[in-house]
């Protein structure tokens, strides 16, 4: 998706509006812009990063068979009490020995 | 009518479902923000999360309508005011950008600490947002757009009375919407010391707005007079029209009346929202340009007409539902009580 972005905003340069009105003429003439481009640059990347890391926690969370609330302290009891969530691996990890009964 | 004044009205309606339903998202951020420590703020944040997880990007949609019909069927007048504007339009979004992306985080993470952070993220823009679209209203209202934009002054065109104002006012009618709708969520879960919770902040939040509204008049007098009197003249029955719809709700707020609320707050906004705009009749920026001399050309015009339309045919339906599932508790995946727990830290 981001590559079909790039082709039509490359490559309509130096347009905006094909054969009517050139990018150069059509820029804004408020002042300040690149200090507005450094705060947006700034922020995404602070949402972008804050971002990764927090899916990767949650995929961490994910491995070692959080049942899905949110409760400080929930303990892998739950899940035999309320069955897997619909996205969860169906047993915690690491895995018992098959011959062991239900699963701890 | 003609094109041009249907088109404007199409924008208004959109400002106004903007206003009552993303006012009330921001609104909740407030609420959240003045919610208090994590243990006492605990319960109430617990329902605000519950009642804007379904609906709060949905209501970007708004903003981006109104946007967009603005620079298709008035591009002089947007070109106008995003070159004096920039600076409260552009915090606006940086406000919107870091609401979203607190929210959803607090949402996902587990550690107290960073749902605390991500909340206060959420909350202190919730604060900033309709602050500054408040003050672009307000600019425009107070005839500080200049047409063409080059000469407009980026600070001092919406930092002065009419635009400050127009920011409170918004900021405490969003407050205002987002406790009444709250009041309805609360019943909704059967939680009495949340119905009861929000319901003094309702009762308190329309007696601020109805202030601040009433002082816009003063305000409109002494800057603007044109406005005012547009405000006493033909959209006065609309003034009316808000007090007592504001009245209205707070009286059934005292009374534990349960129906209709929501309603009539929302009518109470948005009659603000259009007794400015007939008052401002028949300028688009005061003084300057009027509504049809603004419009763009008529094939534009029957473009971005039929394209609403048959925008309407598809997303009113879809909206629908989403409401109607929403209302019925259907589209949570949490449970008010495990929030509020996860809240407490």
């Amino acid at each position: 998706m981001e590559a079909g972005w790039i082709v039509t905003e490359v490559g309509r340069q130096p347009w905006v509006v094909y054969g009517y009105l050139r990018t150069e003429d059509a820029v804004t003439t408020a002042g300040g812009i690149w200090w507005w481009f450094a705060v947006i640059a700034v922020i995404y990347a602070a949402v972008i990063s804050t971002g990764v890391v927090v899916i990767r926690s949650m995929a961490a969370r994910w491995r070692a068979g959080d049942d899905g609330t949110y409760s400080p302290g929930s303990t892998d009891d739950h899940i035999d009490e309320q069955g897997p969530a619909p996205y969860e691996p169906r047993q915690p990890m690491p895995a018992p020995e098959p011959s062991s009964g239900p699963v701890a | 009518m003609t094109l041009a004044e249907s088109a404007a009205i199409i924008l208004w309606i959109g400002i106004t479902l903007y206003a009552v339903l993303a006012g009330a998202d921001f609104g909740a951020g407030l609420w959240d923000l003045l919610a208090g420590g994590s243990r006492r703020g605990a319960r109430p944040r617990a329902l605000i999360d519950l009642a804007i997880g379904p609906v709060w990007e949905v209501n970007h949609v708004w903003l981006v309508f109104c946007l967009v019909m603005l620079w298709t069927a008035f591009p002089t007048v947007f070109s106008s005011i995003m070159l004096t504007l920039y600076v409260p339009l552009g915090l606006a979004a940086v406000g919107i950008v870091l609401r979203g992306s607190g929210f959803a985080y607090r949402h996902v993470t587990t550690r107290f600490a960073a749902r605390r952070a991500f909340g206060a993220v959420f909350a202190v823009s919730s604060l900033i947002t309709p602050f500054f679209l408040g003050a672009v209203l307000g600019a425009i209202a107070g005839g500080r757009v200049p047409l063409g934009g080059d000469s407009g002054s980026p600070i001092s065109s919406w930092l002065n009375v009419p635009g400050v104002f127009a920011g409170v006012l918004a900021v405490v009618a969003s407050a205002y919407l987002a406790a009444v709708y709250l009041v309805g969520d609360a019943h909704r879960h059967g939680d009495a010391g949340l119905v009861a919770y929000f319901r003094v902040r309702a009762a308190a939040a329309g007696a601020v707005t109805g202030l601040v509204a009433l002082s816009g008049l003063i305000v409109a007098g002494d800057d603007i007079p044109e406005l005012f009197d547009g405000l006493t003249g033909r959209a006065a029955p609309l003034v009316v029209m808000s007090a007592v719809c504001g009245l209205t709700t707070m009286v059934f707020m005292w009374r534990e009346v349960t129906r209709f609320t929501r309603v009539l707050a929302a009518a109470a906004v948005a009659s603000i929202v259009w007794a400015w705009g007939l008052a401002q009749q028949p300028w688009m920026l005061p003084d300057q340009i009027t509504v049809i001399e603004a419009a763009a050309s008529p094939p534009t015009l029957w473009a971005i007409l039929l394209a609403v339309g048959l925008a309407g045919i598809v997303i009113v339906p879809a909206l629908a539902l989403l409401w109607r599932l929403d209302q019925a508790s259907a589209l949570e995946i949490d449970d008010l009580d495990d929030e509020a727990l996860a809240n407490r830290g």
